[in-house]
């Protein structure tokens, strides 16, 4: 059965249609020729499959079968290699998204030489694989015409620019504020926030503050003043490109030294040997599972990712809510060449399914199926510190896969008394046996251990 | 003032917007954003041919200079000889 992807409607020449496991693209007549034309172009040839996603024309066979079971006529039909997770840019960390705007950036300079241009710089154009970014928009590549500006400047700024500034700046993590109107952020907010030092800078000075000075000046359908597209010498649209590429180049996280889960790893309450057997335990876990994905809640800096890689599985997905310890994991994917993609996640308040009629943008459990997931000392922090329910908190975390490893901490623990430390116990039921009886409910539990002096305990099911 | 210099800028950039063809994009660049590119594109445009020719200035430097530091090295040499 095909069908349209629900988010991928705003460009007209063409649609992308997921049949079963596989994702297609049908195209226009009018982009059919010139997409044949970017397919063949050397930059194209030489990036597919390294930086942008791997793309081929299937059979004849298939190509009807796509066709057949959608409206509208489509001559050309492309398939491209399926990607196992799909993130969006408010869920990226600071490096990945700055590593995002640079591909893109690249990306469009190299098609300028060939005589192809961008139709837009959308920031959603950009997926990740580990923490290897890949182009997936295919149908944005088109011909250079001799004049044309550059169409996803206003864009850029807003899904690229504007966020990477604000954490460069202020060092506020853009990810809520940007998952709050998909679009990344407006410039005339943004000038109102950054500082007056961000004012001498040139290219924060041309993109920022003329760019917001004009908007709010000039309204965007203004007929009268430049109806028309104007001609950009070429020499200029690549100046812009190549000054906007080392801007984002030069730009640095603000305030991500120290955050307190970034050193978790190795500045927490567990004794040598306790932390030995939660690593056994997720290693057997992990080896008997053999996911080709698996989620990794509350992640810090990927040390259980790295684990759980190095025993079978073959790529995870680290997620947190700390941005030091998204950067810490990014750092580690990349040194050791790990396929760990670490997101941004506030579990209680996951992603969610939003955009045009809700549908636009998935939502992080329809986008993330792992066939496991492990909780490490997650729980108290759903039950205790965010007041989830003791038995919904435990079905959210089943629910995300068939497979799972989940660490139940203990009163005593304490992580736990800290928690409790200025509200008393209000939490009777927050029990070991409590937490059997409920996982136990909704799963079967395959195996226990202690993993940890304090008490705390791993539990493993399989539902 | 200011406000003034500004609309000068501005209108300069409307300058550089000369009326051409109408590519079909389905994404609205923005009125305020293609007119700024009018303006900063000459900028960048004379910044990437800066950066050029500083470049061959640079390399200038370093070849005389670093020709320089070779013969001096090579004079310390002879004199601890």
């Amino acid at each position: 059965m095909a069908a349209f992807d629900p988010g991928s409607f705003r460009d007209p020449a063409g649609r992308v249609v997921r049949q079963g496991d596989r994702i297609f693209r049908v195209i226009t007549p009018e982009k059919a020729e010139e997409t044949k034309a970017v397919l063949d172009a050397p930059f194209f040839r030489r990036r597919a499959g390294a930086s942008i996603v791997q793309t081929w024309v299937p059979s004849d066979h298939d190509r009807k079968s796509v066709t057949s079971a959608i409206p509208g006529e489509f001559p050309l039909v492309i398939e491209h290699e399926r990607l196992e997770v799909i993130s969006y840019p408010f869920e990226w960390p600071f490096s990945l998204l700055k590593r995002a705007a640079e591909l893109h950036l690249e990306i469009h300079l190299e098609a300028l030489e060939e005589g192809f241009d961008l139709s837009d710089s959308s920031a959603y154009n950009v997926q990740f694989v580990g923490t290897r970014p890949l182009f997936i928009d295919v149908l944005s590549f088109r011909r250079y015409k001799a004049g044309s500006y550059w169409s996803g400047y206003k864009q850029f700024c807003e899904e690229f620019l504007a966020p990477l500034l604000l954490t460069a700046y202020r060092g506020v993590p853009f990810n809520e504020w940007y998952r709050g109107n998909l679009s990344g952020l407006d410039l005339v907010s943004l000038a109102k926030l950054l500082p007056a030092r961000a004012r001498f800078s040139l290219q924060a000075q041309m993109h920022v503050f003329m760019h917001a000075r004009l908007m709010r000046r000039i309204k965007s359908h203004d007929g009268g003043l430049a109806a028309k597209q104007g001609q950009l010498p070429l020499a200029s649209l690549k100046g812009i490109l190549r000054g906007m590429l080392s801007y984002v180049r030069s730009l640095r996280p603000r305030g991500l030294e120290t955050t307190y889960w970034k050193d978790y790893e190795f500045n927490n309450s567990y004794l040598p040997e306790d932390a030995e057997r939660k690593r056994t335990a997720v290693r057997a876990f992990v080896e008997n599972a053999k996911p080709a994905l698996l989620v990794d809640l509350g992640c810090n800096s990927g040390d259980f990712s790295e684990l759980s890689i190095a025993a079978g599985a073959k790529s995870t997905v680290g997620v947190d809510f700390d941005q030091g310890a998204l950067e810490a994991a990014v750092s580690r994917a990349d040194e050791q060449r790990l396929p760990i993609l670490p997101i941004y996640q506030d579990l209680t308040n996951p992603s969610s399914s939003q955009g045009w009629a809700a549908s636009e943008r998935g939502a992080f459990v329809e986008r993330v199926q792992p066939d496991a997931v492990i909780a490490l000392a997650v729980f108290h922090h759903l039950a205790i510190g965010k007041n989830i329910p003791f038995s919904a908190a435990i079905k959210w975390m089943v629910d995300l896969a068939p497979k799972g490893l989940l660490e139940f901490v203990p009163k005593s623990d304490p992580m736990v008394q800290g928690m409790l430390a200025h509200r008393g116990d209000m939490f009777l039921h927050y029990t070991e046996e409590k937490f059997r009886q409920e996982l136990a409910r909704v799963a079967t539990i395959t195996s226990e251990a202690q993993s940890s002096s304090s008490g705390r305990r791993i539990f493993t099911y399989e539902r | 003032m200011l406000r003034n210099a500004f609309m000068v800028v501005v209108l300069s950039g409307i300058g550089l917007v000369t009326f051409a063809h109408d590519a079909h994009a389905y994404l609205d660049p923005g009125t305020a954003s293609i007119i700024l590119q009018g303006i900063i594109g000459g900028i960048a445009a004379a910044a990437a041919a800066g950066a050029i020719y500083w470049q061959r200035v640079k390399s200038f430097f370093s070849r005389t200079l670093g020709r320089g530091a070779q013969h001096s090295l090579a004079a310390g040499d002879s004199d601890d000889k």
